[in-house]
């Protein structure tokens, strides 16, 4: 009987990614089971099959890592939507990316027809069997290489993180996706993409998470090894179509289900609150769980010992034989099972989980707080405290914008008490540095709404101005540039070593020169900048122009490379004080070195610029042009005349 | 052997809840039919020798579906149907088997003879072959229900009068194409937003050629003095006579009581619930959906604004003239007595074991 449903055809399947890659919800969850982190008193995960066995979906198979695969195997059978369900367990311990998964799955050959991709931490209501059927019949009429819709939600909400982050250029009649990029700020589009009325070019789409895979995509990330997430795979699809002779299609959730993806504690709130607010049904407590729903989205678990002055407010939830003290008030905010909660506790926008207890006149805002964690009394947490499970908080603390776990393991963290360690974001040089890992949204007085971030913000935001792979390429031409000066590599190896990391990350030849001048005038470390005064920072970046100027030589040939260094150099030193007092100086040295052109320094002068910056700056440098301009009229003069 | 049944039957439960939860059956009719299947597949399989312990098993299965679907009335409607059924047999098999009854029995004599058969201890051989042919009547009895209540429609659809309705209703949509074999009438429908099914039933009217006009739902009040008769389903009937229905019926009904207008709703008999309207725990009787039908999600700054989209509307009893059932019609007052013909009860309260 078994035998025979395998083989039969039609069969759909889905896969569910367990494992998320990142450490965003750390120390809640840690990185291995962050899909068992409650969400409104149940785990992700639960969400996530739930939705599939609403929509029809039997078969699935759960990738985990092989070390929370016991955790997620129990809590699985303890959902009640994962009974009907057909759970395939897959795990691996090499797996270091979505990526990997994928060439994880092409080795198992565990997938045999179309099947539906997902991570375990989407929460929705998606009819999925006609997007699946639609995607069929597109491949067996129309297009034979459609091997992807994705699915995005359509998203009106202005304070979704997410939203604007990614331009995308689909056909409006048939949906296939044209061009694709996730880049706040700028971003270029090809021409004939604009000029084509039949296109859409839409930035109101939020990410679900959830594709449609024909059974060509796995082979297709086993065969490209440098695809490690989905960003990659469409980028790469799309790079070379036709090669890979692949298209691949979207489709955008609007009006007719809703479909959200938690991957970081802002979008934990934004779905937290689309639960509570119902768009997820029949995903609602009351119906999953034993809740009772009250007017203003107040849903009051079982067994609950509520004292008679306890004031609940709007879009709350508190969870089963949870026990609350008298004058305490609690708002828009999520209380677990089990909890004890003392006299004149203030909860406020936080997500307390299971088991916690609570003493008499605490406060707490915007914070999440971990299973089992004590917080004792009068104490203050506020503003995206983040709290792992069994922490013990003293009385009388008073915390803001912190991570606490319960040990200390890292031997980094900084001790409050014995068991609260403050987590030292800048001390972590284990973390990724360009990974930005955002905190719960707060709102200030103001009532402008902040998020906070744990990484340096200066890295974040050269992230968040240009493009990954072009912050990948400066990256590495820094390093070649600062190993080659210090070990004294001859600059026609420093030359091919740039050309090969512009080819893998496919950077264009004018921002390659761009890049390139970016990194040279940027070697030193913050460090020695500090250590250095005006003069000396002057000589050292001539010795070093010096030196690189076979590189120069080979990258700044024509007219529109100079136009492309002259704009590095300015680029650079609207960051940096100590460039900008001695930038004349710098164009004047590479002009003198033949890497600028006369011409080219001339138009620069005269573009016209709108900020206040560049204004300054060529008012600074109007001297070098008058005395370019006499240079042009008596070539015989001196060309040393300036230069000290 | 008992263990195995056990699990096929948490199963079953499983799946029939869940289906319910999913809105798998969308009408109270299939709703209907699917329980009674699974009582039949219950009460074939459940290992019983005496009344009582069948009547245990069953009542234990009820209370664990009706408490984990506390808002689809119809299965309780349902389940405490069966177990009335399974009583009736007993008795009557009981009273059969003990002595021919006279006929003539003295109200003192039916009195008291009623307490010693009510224990369901004793074995009766058969039982389970008559439990299975009375409820074949009682599936048969659900099937005919629209038929039965719209042959009555002769008499309360006269010619040439302007009928509204709200919404879809399939009691509704028979009643209408029966009169209209004879009689020629005039349908006001509302639009019934958000879900619009009025829509439909205007297409299916219009296919029958009975003259029907779509409005939507603010202008009801307009039209209401110019309406013969309010005609509409229901979702179910509260015990005190008054309607869990569909929402914006409530509106309707005021404006009819405003211009006098008859408000006739047509219920068959399996749509008459046992529970009361719980003043304090409104929201309980109430299902909220996703509001998606009332705001596009895209649309919403979903953090500042509570989109709330109720399925249903509870009229009360003073607001309804008449129920038409298969049985013929009743006044609200009269559903009471309804309630304890149809329903045993002992079963009002399934979460009370008796011994």
């Amino acid at each position: 009987m078994s035998t025979n449903k395998v083989q039969k055809q039609d069969v759909l399947q889905a896969v569910v990614v367990a494992s998320f890659f990142h450490k965003n919800f750390w120390p809640a969850a840690d990185g291995d089971s962050a899909c068992l982190m409650p969400l409104v008193n149940r785990p992700l995960l639960h969400y996530t099959l739930d939705m599939l066995e609403s929509s029809g979906i039997v078969d699935v198979v759960v990738f985990c890592s092989s070390g929370s695969a016991d955790r997620i195997r129990d809590s699985v059978q303890l959902a009640t939507g994962a009974r009907r369900l057909n759970v395939v367990y897959t795990t691996s311990d090499t797996c270091r990316s979505f990526g990997d998964v994928l060439r994880h799955l092409d080795s198992c050959a565990l997938i045999r027809n179309d099947f539906v991709l997902l991570w375990g931490n989407v929460v929705g209501r998606l009819p999925l069997l006609p997007l699946v059927k639609r995607f069929k019949s597109l491949r067996e009429s129309g297009d034979r290489g459609a091997v992807m819709t994705i699915i995005y939600q359509r998203s009106g909400d202005p304070d979704a993180a997410s939203v604007g982050d990614q331009t995308i250029v689909l056909a409006a009649d048939t949906g296939r996706v044209l061009f694709h990029n996730r880049a706040r700020g700028k971003i270029n589009l090809p021409l004939e993409l604009v000029l084509d009325s039949t296109v859409d070019i839409r930035r109101d789409l939020v990410d679900t998470n959830v594709v449609i895979c024909s059974t060509a995509v796995p082979p297709l990330f086993a065969d490209n090894f440098d695809f490690q997430t989905k960003d990659d795979f469409v980028k790469g699809l799309l790079i070379n179509e036709e090669i890979l002779n692949s298209t691949l299609y979207a489709h955008v959730v609007d009006g007719d289900g809703y479909a959200g993806e938690v991957y970081d504690w802002p979008s934990y709130q934004r779905v937290t609150r689309d639960v509570l607010h119902r768009w997820t049904y029949p995903q609602v407590p009351e119906v999953v769980d034993k809740y009772s729903l009250r007017y203003g989205n107040v849903y009051i678990g079982e067994n609950l010992k509520l004292a008679l002055t306890c004031n609940l407010g709007n879009d709350t939830v508190v969870g089963s034989d949870s026990k609350f003290g008298s004058s305490t008030s609690i708002n828009n905010a999520i209380i677990g099972k089990n909890c004890r909660i003392g006299n004149n506790v203030r909860i406020e926008n936080s997500y307390i989980f299971n088991d916690v207890t609570i003493m008499d006149g605490s406060v707490i805002r915007f914070s999440v707080i971990g299973d089992n964690s004590v917080i004792k009394e009068n104490s203050h947490i506020s503003d995206s405290c983040i709290l792992g499970g069994g922490v013990v908080i003293e009385p009388n603390t008073d915390l803001n914008q912190i991570r606490i776990l319960s040990s200390d393991s890292t031997k980094k963290s900084k001790k409050l008490s014995a068991k609260a360690y403050a987590y030292n974001a800048e001390d972590d040089s284990d973390s990724d540095d360009d990974q930005d890992v955002k905190g719960l949204m707060f709102r200030k007085r103001s009532w402008s709404i902040n998020s906070c971030s744990s990484s340096d913000d200066d890295t974040a935001s050269v992230a968040a101005s240009i493009p990954d792979d072009t912050c990948m390429f400066y990256s590495e031409v820094v390093d070649s540039l600062i190993r080659g000066f210090e070990d004294h590599v001859h600059c026609d190896n420093l030359i091919l070593e740039i050309n090969s990391s512009r080819y893998a990350y496919n950077i264009n030849y004018r921002e390659a020169n761009f890049q390139v001048i970016r990194a040279m005038l940027t070697l030193n470390s913050k460090a020695e900048l500090e250590a250095l005064n005006q003069v000396r920072y002057y000589t050292q970046l001539q010795s070093k122009l010096d030196y690189f100027l076979p590189v120069l030589r080979n990258y700044i040939k024509s007219m529109d490379s100079c136009e492309d260094c002259l704009s590095a150099i300015e680029d650079i030193a609207k960051g940096e004080e100590l460039l900008n007092t001695v930038i004349v100086k710098v164009i004047h040295h590479l002009y003198n070195m033949n890497i600028l052109s006369e011409e080219s320094i001339l138009k620069w002068h005269e573009k016209e610029e709108d900020t206040q910056f560049a204004k300054t700056v060529r008012e600074k440098a109007n001297k070098l042009i008058e005395w370019l301009k006499d240079a042009e009229e008596e070539t015989d003069s001196d060309d040393n005349d300036d230069s000290s | 052997m008992l263990d195995v049944d056990g699990k096929t039957h948490e199963m079953l439960l499983d799946n029939y809840i869940s289906n319910l939860k999913r809105k798998k059956w969308e009408s109270n009719y299939v709703i209907a039919e699917k329980t009674i299947q699974l009582f039949r597949h219950f009460i074939d399989t459940i290992h019983w020798s005496t009344t009582i312990e069948l009547l245990n098993q069953l009542r234990e299965y009820g209370f664990r579906i009706t408490s984990a679907l506390p808002l689809q009335f119809i299965v309780g409607n349902i389940i405490r149907r069966i177990l009335n059924i399974v009583r009736e047999e007993y008795t009557a098999a009981r009273k059969s088997s003990e002595e021919e009854i006279d006929v003539q029995d003295s109200l003192h004599k039916i009195v008291t003879s009623e307490d010693d058969v009510d224990d369901y201890n004793s074995i009766v051989p058969e039982l389970k072959l008559s439990i299975f042919e009375h409820l074949d009547e009682f599936q048969i009895e659900i099937e005919s229900s629209n038929e039965d209540i719209s042959k009555q429609a002769l008499e309360h659809i006269h010619s040439n009068e302007i009928i509204l309705t709200v919404g879809k209703s399939s009691e509704v949509e028979m009643f209408f194409i029966e009169a209209a074999k004879d009689r020629t009438f005039e349908v006001f429908i509302t639009e019934c937003s958000p879900l619009n099914h009025g829509r439909q039933l205007a297409l299916n009217l219009s296919k029958h050629k009975i003259q029907s006009t779509l409005i939507p739902d603010s202008t009801m009040f307009g039209i209401m003095s110019r309406v013969n008769k309010v005609i509409i389903g229901v979702d179910s009937v509260m015990a005190n006579g008054g309607l869990r229905t569909f929402n914006g019926c409530h509106a309707v009904a005021l404006a009819a009581a405003h211009y006098s207008v008859p408000v006739i709703v047509l219920a068959p008999m399996y749509k008459l619930s046992s529970r009361y309207l719980c003043s304090y725990n409104q929201d309980a009787f109430n299902e909220f959906v996703s509001p998606a039908g009332v705001l596009n999600y895209s649309d919403s700054v979903a953090s500042k604004v509570d989109v709330y989209n109720p399925t249903y509307d509870y009229v009360p009893p003073d607001n309804v003239t008449l129920f038409i059932s298969n049985n013929g019609g009743h006044s609200p007052s009269y559903v009471y007595r309804l309630l304890s013909e149809i329903y045993h009860p002992l079963d009002y309260d399934l979460s009370v074991h008796n011994k």
